[in-house]
């Protein structure tokens, strides 16, 4: 081989490099000038995620990462706002035939993205779909009927009263499907919606974008283009708002917060947030099923330590079984206090005064460390525990299956207190992790669900977190704070607890 | 040299079924159910059931797979279970983005580790020697999450030459090509350096320099040529490797690439998504150490005069 051969390559890719290095900042600079728009607002906002979008099927998911898009996307019958307040969606107008049969009119003129106007028949077929879906079949499990009456008229019947029926309207898995794009099969038939803003592209694992939605029928909105980027890891999340290649960081570590708040260019977002994470006791399980131990480990959780211990002090003590912001939530009235000596006594009175052994189930990093300071708060009574902590795909396995017997998990609404407590407790329900099955209490949930007083239906809610908390099935541990870095000039956005923050009108002003 | 392309090729496709059962069988006895990573934390045990129904999960292992087979030989990998989006089309968005970083990767290995092999080779046991292994050492000591952190902070964050992450310019190329290159460095400047000393010591080159040829010419002509078969081995080997994900520099840069996507399908359960991205990496693996097989017939003619004489002109 020539010597040329070799050395020219070589000298030739050195000096790409070289000059790639030495032309990047001109090239960006370039890139942001071009962003900023006749009308003076960014163009484009980009938002990085700290977990992958999933699914572009609003009936197919249900995570506050999905739901993101589908607001942006879609629309649904009924709004509600960050205070759980209900308005008016794609409705003009709506009234109660009877306590479980509504008529609801569609305002006129309202086009999905691919044109096609919406029309009351898309209202039946988005209702009927849901039907089949997992996560959807439990919001319209009541829903004994939808008929269309005219064009921009649906009626629709429900088996019993609801009076969380229309907040269960605001969710996006309820938002309002193009029965036009399914039977024409079109790409991503899912995706057409009649929201301000259309989708562009979808890259699973690395972005997707909604531009404009030139037909919406409502407010137009400010921004051009919206990019939600997956950056996983949170340091280069974090490292990408402060250079300015994102305008919002959600969910940025706790250990970086200081450099989004130093930074003036930047602000830092903290709220409350919806997310309860919870002990929960496999009550089929022997040692589980006793009451008196349920009791003895309560009062041996130190939470506050704990919050302090995983969450670096970002997070409430969580005293109730009810998400914050719910209706009826009450959280002055946990009865178990971290006392050492009488969580012992209680283990005594069990029939286990030397303490015994348990396994405690467990995925992802913040639940890791939650095990671990757990395992040793209650070993100062003398539990062992012993964490298995899986991946979540085993572990959805195992709780299912109830193979557990006990686990650290979450749950996260912030609007719909039926949904909770009867998705969390009801007997056989598919996310009631304990096995928890007291006829009383369904009764209760039932009750309350077609109370129309609502003083009288808080009361019930207050009742049920009492029943539970006697019951101790779970415990309650915290509540983590919602934390969002974004650009300091970005305005409009309405953060919301349960991490479905509302961009659409969201503008940067240049 | 067609022929044994062909030859090489075809035996691509035991390979290949070899691969998916194996694949398939892994991801039947994996503790977890697709079922329950595909319905809400809500669904009822008859929802389950029927999300298994659809899938065919609940047929057994052996009808799944030769249904899965006869998908594979129409060319079908099948839909995700989770996206809902053809296996094909989301392996071929994502692997642009891995074979950038595969090449660029492996230039910056070549830039630094060829040079530096061949400078220790010539200068044995001497200062330049044990400076070129540090360097090479280095290479190897610094772990990628770190050494990817630190470009970040110093090009992105305080010089603000590159961008930090994501595929969103040529130039966000460079940073994770750097991180992933110098990894493979230390590997390659050893291989570059005993090949090296291997040839150096041999009869021929001292023939060379006594009849008054130049080291350098030594070196770069004769000695250089003859040492590559092991360095476009150890390339080919690491570029293959590349191609199946660098999960770590994916992840610190979000780059959009293999690696990734196997992971999170694997995490998620996604069967024909994971079953169909090894396909794909093991082909294209294959490839590129086809294509390595090649040059060495381009590189040493010995090993050409082999594959004539094996009739396979």
């Amino acid at each position: 081989m020539k010597r040329s051969s070799l050395i020219k390559p070589v000298a030739l890719l050195a000096c790409i490099a070289g000059f790639s290095i030495m032309f990047a900042g001109c090239s960006d600079k370039k890139a942001d000038e071009t962003e900023v728009m006749k009308t003076g607002y960014k163009k484009e906002i980009v938002i990085a995620n700290s977990t992958d979008i999933t699914n572009l099927d609003p009936q197919g998911s249900n995570t506050a990462v999905n739901k993101r898009i589908f607001s942006l996307t879609h629309e649904t019958l009924f709004r509600a706002d960050a205070q759980s307040n209900i308005s008016l969606g794609m409705l003009k107008d709506y009234s109660a035939v009877s306590d479980r049969e509504y008529e609801m009119t569609l305002n006129e003129g309202i086009l999905f993205s691919s044109g096609v106007e919406c029309k009351a028949s898309d209202v039946k077929f988005t209702f009927d779909r849901a039907f089949e879906s997992s996560f959807t079949s439990k919001s319209v499990a009541l829903v004994k009927s939808v008929t269309v009456v005219d064009e921009y008229t649906v009626n629709i019947t429900l088996k019993e009263p609801s009076q969380e029926f229309m907040m269960t309207l605001t969710d996006e898995t309820l938002s309002i499907l193009s029965e036009a794009a399914f039977a024409e099969n079109t790409a991503e038939a899912s995706s057409i919606g009649t929201g301000p803003y259309v989708l562009e592209k979808w890259v699973p694992g690395d972005y997707i974008s909604v531009v404009k939605n030139d037909k919406y029928w409502g407010q137009k909105p400010f921004t051009e283009k919206i990019t939600f980027r997956l950056i996983g890891e949170g340091s280069s999340r974090v490292i990408a708002l402060s250079t300015g290649e994102v305008d919002i960081c959600l969910d940025p570590p706790p250990v970086e917060l200081s450099y989004i708040s130093d930074d003036e260019d930047l602000s830092l977002i903290q709220m409350s947030g919806s997310r309860m994470t919870y002990f929960a006791f496999n009550m089929k399980k022997d040692i589980m099923n006793n009451q008196l131990v349920r009791q003895a480990i309560a009062h041996a959780v130190d939470k506050d330590n704990l919050i302090i211990g995983a969450l670096e002090g970002r997070g409430t003590a969580h005293n109730t079984t009810l998400n914050v912001g719910l209706l009826g939530y009450n959280d002055n009235i946990y009865p178990y206090d971290y006392n050492l000596e009488k969580a012992k006594s209680l283990l005594t009175q069990a029939g286990y005064p030397n303490g015994f052994d348990m396994i405690l189930t467990v995925t992802g990093n913040e639940r890791n460390t939650v095990a671990q300071i757990l395992q040793a708060q209650l070993k100062l009574i003398g539990i062992n525990i012993s964490i298995n902590s899986m991946e979540s795909a085993a572990q959805k396995a195992m709780l299912n299956e109830g193979g557990h017997q006990a686990v650290i998990y979450s749950w996260s609404n912030a609007n719909r207190t039926d949904y909770t407590a009867r998705n969390l407790f009801y007997s056989g329900s598919g996310s009631n992790r304990m096995f928890f099955a007291d006829p009383e209490l369904d009764k209760l949930i039932d009750r309350a669900l077609i109370e129309p007083n609502v003083e009288k239906r808080k009361q019930l809610y207050v009742d049920f977190q009492n029943f539970t908390l006697d019951k101790l099935s779970m415990i309650p541990l915290y509540t983590d704070i919602l934390t969002v870095g974004a650009n300091a000039k970005l305005k409009g956005v309405k953060y919301h607890q349960g991490a479905k923050h509302d961009f659409r009108y969201m503008y940067i002003e240049e | 040299m067609y022929r044994y392309i062909i030859k090489r090729l075809f035996l691509l496709i035991p390979v290949i079924i070899g691969v998916s059962f194996v694949v398939f069988f892994i991801m039947d006895i994996a503790p977890g159910d697709p079922a329950y990573m595909i319905a809400s934390e809500e669904a009822s045990i008859e929802e389950i059931e029927q999300i298994r129904h659809d899938l065919g999960l609940d047929r057994n292992l052996f009808l799944r797979y030769t249904s899965y087979l006869g998908g594979l030989l129409k060319g079908d990998l099948g839909v995700s279970y989770i996206s809902k989006r053809d296996v094909f089309k989301t392996y071929m968005t994502r692997f642009p983005a891995t074979l950038k970083l595969a090449f660029f990767s492996m230039i910056i290995a070549m830039i630094i580790s060829i040079p530096l092999g061949i400078m220790s080779a010539v200068n044995h046991n001497t200062w330049k020697d044990s400076s070129s292994m540090v360097v090479a050492l280095l290479g190897l000591s610094m772990p990628n999450f770190w050494l990817g952190l630190l470009l970040i902070i110093v090009f992105s964050l305080k010089l603000g030459l590159l961008p930090s992450g994501g595929d969103t310019s040529f130039f966000s190329i460079i940073l994770p090509a750097i991180t992933l290159g110098t990894g493979y460095t230390a590997h390659m400047t050893r291989t570059a350096r005993s090949a090296m000393l291997d040839v150096i010591r041999q009869d021929y080159l001292r023939t060379a320099r006594a009849k008054g040829v130049s080291e350098k010419k030594v070196v770069n002509k004769h000695a250089l040529k003859n040492a590559l078969i092991p360095i476009i081995t150890v390339f080919g080997i690491q570029f293959s490797k590349v191609l199946g994900g660098a999960v770590l520099t994916e992840t610190i840069f979000a780059w959009p690439g293999i690696g990734r996507l196997i992971v999170d399908s694997i995490n998620q359960r996604d069967i024909p998504m994971v079953t169909g991205s090894i396909i794909m990496t093991t082909i294209f693996a294959s490839v590129v150490i086809m294509m390595v097989d090649i040059v060495y017939a381009f590189v040493d003619p010995r090993i050409k005069a082999q594959y004539i004489k094996g009739g396979l002109k």
